[in-house]
């Protein structure tokens, strides 16, 4: 019950922040998510920063060059505003994440929580597949490969990929069928 | 097509909140129906490279990013609305877990890429089958990616006339149409051409080892 709380706190509160236009109190609510992060702070901030960071930064330039090229100024009071809730949410999600554990929030929603799941065991497959590829082309390649090397190997290697990622995902539905996650009829 | 927070107004998200709400619903009820012992994680092999396709993203100044997204594989392997209920779960777990995308914005991405992305595949799939199957992948990739584009520019580009200040200033997302249309749909126009070919390569790799699509006016 407390992380679904939770959770609907962190809801209320990124619904909410859009209503909130000075760059003062947005930057007050984000330095309270730095302070409820705890010894997280650092890692959360550098979190939020490379996962918005360039996005918000080529949209910021484009919009600061933009105005001096029309106006002849630059609106800081938007920069600050756009910067400031971009980060400030963006922590507070990667906070709220680390903090709830998903399982409990989500099991009102077994069928949602087991898709999920699902999905999340698939991520780490496709993840640890990718990395034996990576390993495999750097052992067979003198000097570190190029990209075009690197996107031969990928292309080649794609399809035998998607076979063993059907093959683990075949064998994930047996184990939880033995482990009775379906009450198949006849 | 990721947007982080603070670029949209809250008259765009709570809207996209409300009318995503009904689909999810309906979307998750019919996913129920649909998936069995064998199809739940066959969904999850492609939901997990729809996941990783579109988290190699490159940002545009026009306000959005670019990336592949394997709507149209999903779509047309399971159906459109597991295609949407996929793509939202995507979309609602790189901004949790990688603060990819803003959650305020999960709701109009979801719609756009999960919802609108998956029924155009679906579509266009079922009008160009006349035309041979690899054009009709193909055509369901492309538009799969450029339709939800042209719809996130004029979302995009609506943010200053909705959401602006007493003063006339944008809060939130600061260009108008005439500079989204272009910047957003241009590069999604050749993104849609990888989307095309990806498809086609996937589908048929799909069919090789006895993964066939879901058939016109089948499962849902």
């Amino acid at each position: 019950m407390r992380h679904r709380l939770f959770v609907l706190a962190y809801l209320a509160t990124a619904i909410g922040s859009g209503f909130v236009h000075d760059p003062w109190v947005l930057a007050a609510a984000a330095g309270v998510v730095l302070v409820l992060a705890g010894r997280e702070a650092g890692r959360i901030a550098r979190r939020a920063v490379l996962a918005v960071g360039l996005f918000v930064a080529t949209v910021t330039l484009a919009y600061a060059a933009f105005g001096w090229w029309r106006e002849g100024a630059v609106d800081t009071a938007w920069i600050l505003r756009t910067n400031l809730r971009a980060f400030g949410l963006t922590a507070l999600t990667l906070l709220v994440v680390a903090r709830v554990d998903a399982r409990r929030a989500f099991a009102p929603w077994p069928g949602l929580l087991g898709l999920i799941t699902v999905i999340g065991a698939q991520l780490r497959l496709l993840q640890r597949e990718l990395e034996d590829y990576r390993l495999g082309l750097r052992s067979r390649t003198h000097r570190r490969a190029n990209a075009a090397t690197a996107a031969r190997h990928a292309a080649s290697g794609g399809a035998h990929l998607l076979g063993r990622a059907l093959h683990d995902a075949d064998e994930i539905a047996l184990a939880m069928r033995a482990r009775g996650a379906w009450h198949d009829r006849g | 097509m990721h947007v982080p927070d603070g670029f949209l107004g809250p008259q765009t998200y709570v809207s996209a909140t409300v009318v995503g709400a009904g689909l999810w619903s309906v979307g998750i009820a019919r996913v129920r129906r649909q998936l069995d012992a064998v199809a739940l994680p066959r969904v999850g092999v492609l939901t997990a490279l729809a996941f990783v396709l579109m988290m190699i993203s490159i940002p545009i100044p026009g306000g959005s990013t670019v990336h592949f997204g394997g709507v149209a594989l999903l779509a047309l392997t399971f159906g459109g609305w597991t295609a949407f209920v996929c793509i939202s779960l995507v979309l609602l777990m790189q901004a949790g877990l990688f603060g990819v995308g803003g959650i305020t914005s999960v709701p109009v991405a979801a719609l756009l890429i999960g919802f609108v992305g998956a029924w155009t595949a679906v579509a266009v799939h079922r009008l160009l089958r006349g035309l041979g199957d690899r054009v009709a992948l193909f055509g369901a990739g492309w538009f799969s990616v450029v339709v939800p584009a042209a719809l996130m520019a004029v979302v995009l580009g609506l943010q200053p006339a909705v959401a602006a200040g007493s003063d006339g200033r944008p809060l939130f997302f600061p260009f108008g149409l005439d500079v989204t249309l272009t910047a957003v749909i241009v590069p999604h126009l050749l993104v849609g051409v990888g989307e095309g070919l990806l498809t086609v390569m996937m589908i048929e790799a799909l069919r090789r080892i006895g993964v066939e699509p879901v058939p016109a006016g089948g499962r849902a």
